[in-house]
């Protein structure tokens, strides 16, 4: 799998993921082929606990309640 | 190498004045090859401020510290007179106005040059741009400068300007200041007026902020743009770094980023979560300009060049927990900082994993180029100060065997803008950062030819 594995795309395999990426189907193929162009995996693999978001790089010191881990 | 420093003293001394430097700005061609770094220059009005400039200036009567000093402006930010496009074909936004920052830097007396060019939608971290020429690397033309703020980073670069404006989402203004040799600061939250901006999304991670060839002309700048009196201090400071972080850049980056950080008797600390900053970062910065430019990608995609539909088409794979849960990692992240910001003032660490990429050929960057190695390279160091809010700089400290400047970044708690700029100012008096000459650099005292063959030295606004 790692030789179809795309990190460098130019011309008309650019082309070709630009359009697929507009195929919800297609768009899967390509992620499943290479990782995408948004890595999330580490975003998915983390363990966080309920941990109430942070929407803007607000103070963190004025913090709200958090729930319960 | 020109600061505002020395541009004051011609002045002072009767050595130059702002109209003869305007002539020389526009003489050098600055929307052309060898630059490529501006890319809408309106000469009558450039003029115009320099010969208002010039008067303050004999009446005795200076506006204010940046009194007939060059600006350049990035393309996502309002200047009266020039369009913004934030980096795109044909996208527009105002026109007629400035941004609040743009005119607080005409009250202190700055001549404002034009508009820079930047990646499309300030997507590309590299330079490349598909929409609009790519700017030159003024240490190697064979190099990309980095971005998304490229314009500026080559202009200030290549000494065009001595300031120039950026902004930063990911990275934006300290990958060019790295990749090009000069110094740039993405200011704390808030503490510049995002006012005036091009609305693209970014709107929880974007900072607008200078880049400039040394720490003093960055305080000057940050001052004015922000409104707020800043001063560096010589008190001594606690330097941190995180080697799992740190990882393994390539190897001239870390040599050199390692021969600062071994003079600087930095303490070990960790900074738990750092290693989903980046997927963090991308979550949210790319969910946020999907939903900024929505409408137009989907009735009119051919509006965006190859590369940035492929990236706007991955982007909206983010989904709606992805981008909660990369806010989640922003809370948990701000808290780590703060954390290490309890023994440390200021945390270092390289600004991008590698020097200035190989520049692809002209006919690569007509067709577009998605380099993913080359994305992680560059952003490997930038998201964390995004997401959290930190006063981040990045400082030129070395150049690789063939001529490529390294860039170390430097970290402070929200709101130490003042601490993060006098460690910069420290490194610098240390002879640890300077900002390298180009072979190629502009000399704003030259004096132009005479006007008979200048018939056109710049690019006026379409």
């Amino acid at each position: 799998m790692a030789g179809l594995t795309p990190r460098r795309l130019t011309g008309a395999t650019l082309r070709m993921s630009a359009r697929a990426e507009r195929i919800p189907f297609l768009g899967a193929g390509v992620r499943l082929a290479g990782r995408s162009m948004v890595p999330l995996d580490a975003l998915r693999e983390a363990r966080l606990g309920p941990v109430r978001p942070l929407l803007v790089p607000d103070d963190v010191t004025r913090r709200p309640d958090e729930g319960t881990s | 190498m020109t600061t505002v420093a020395e541009l004051r003293d011609g002045y002072a001394e009767g050595r130059t004045t702002p109209t003869a430097v305007a002539e020389a700005f526009l003489a050098a061609r600055p929307t052309e090859r060898p630059w490529q770094a501006f890319r809408s220059v309106d000469a009558a009005d450039v003029r115009a401020q320099a010969r208002a400039s010039t008067q303050r200036l004999a009446a005795g009567t200076p506006a204010g510290p940046l009194e007939g000093i060059p600006v350049g402006v990035k393309d996502f930010v309002a200047v009266d007179g020039y369009r913004s496009h934030a980096g795109t074909r044909d996208l527009t936004a105002h026109g007629d106005v400035d941004a609040l920052l743009v005119r607080r830097l005409r009250e202190a007396g700055a001549v404002i040059v034009g508009k820079l060019h930047c990646t499309e939608l300030g997507l590309s971290p590299t330079g490349i741009s598909g929409a609009q020429p790519t700017p030159v690397n003024p240490h190697s033309p064979a190099h990309l400068t980095g971005g998304s703020s490229s314009g500026t980073g080559a202009a200030v670069g290549a000494g065009l300007t001595p300031l120039g404006v950026g902004s930063d989402g990911g990275g934006s203004i300290r990958i060019p200041a790295a990749l090009c040799g000069v110094f740039g600061i993405k200011p704390s939250w808030n503490l510049v007026p995002t006012d005036g901006e091009m609305s693209v999304g970014w709107w929880s991670v974007e900072h607008i902020g200078p880049l400039a060839r040394c720490t003093e002309d960055l305080v000057t700048m940050l001052s004015v743009m922000a409104d707020v009196p800043l001063a560096t201090s010589d008190a001594p400071l606690r330097f941190g770094v995180d080697w799992s972080w740190w990882g393994q850049p390539d190897a001239e980056v870390d040599a050199a980023c390692r021969a600062v950080v071994a003079e600087l008797s930095a303490a070990e600390i960790g900074i738990p979560y750092v290693d989903v900053a980046m997927s963090a970062g991308y979550a949210t910065s790319l969910a946020e300009v999907v939903a900024g430019v929505w409408d137009v990608w989907q009735d009119t995609p051919e509006r965006f060049s190859t590369d940035v539909r492929a990236a706007l088409g991955m982007s909206a794979h983010v989904t709606g927990a992805d981008y909660v849960r990369a806010q989640q990692v922003r809370r948990v992240l701000a808290e780590s900082f703060e954390a290490a910001f309890d023994t440390v003032d200021v945390i270092v660490v390289p600004t991008t994993a590698t020097a200035a990429p190989a520049r692809p050929s002209d006919a690569e960057l007509d067709a577009g180029v998605v380099d993913l190695d080359m994305l992680d390279a560059m952003i490997a160091y930038t998201f964390p100060a995004n997401l959290c809010g930190l006063p981040a700089a990045s400082v030129p400290v070395g150049q690789t065997l063939d001529g490529r400047p390294i860039g170390l970044q430097l970290i402070g708690r929200r709101g130490a803008d003042a601490t993060v700029l006098s460690a910069c100012a420290a490194l610098e008096r240390a002879g640890l950062a300077a900002a390298p000459v180009s072979s190629r650099q502009h000399d704003p005292f030259s004096v132009p030819s005479p006007p008979t063959h200048v018939t056109t030295p710049t690019t006026h606004e379409e």
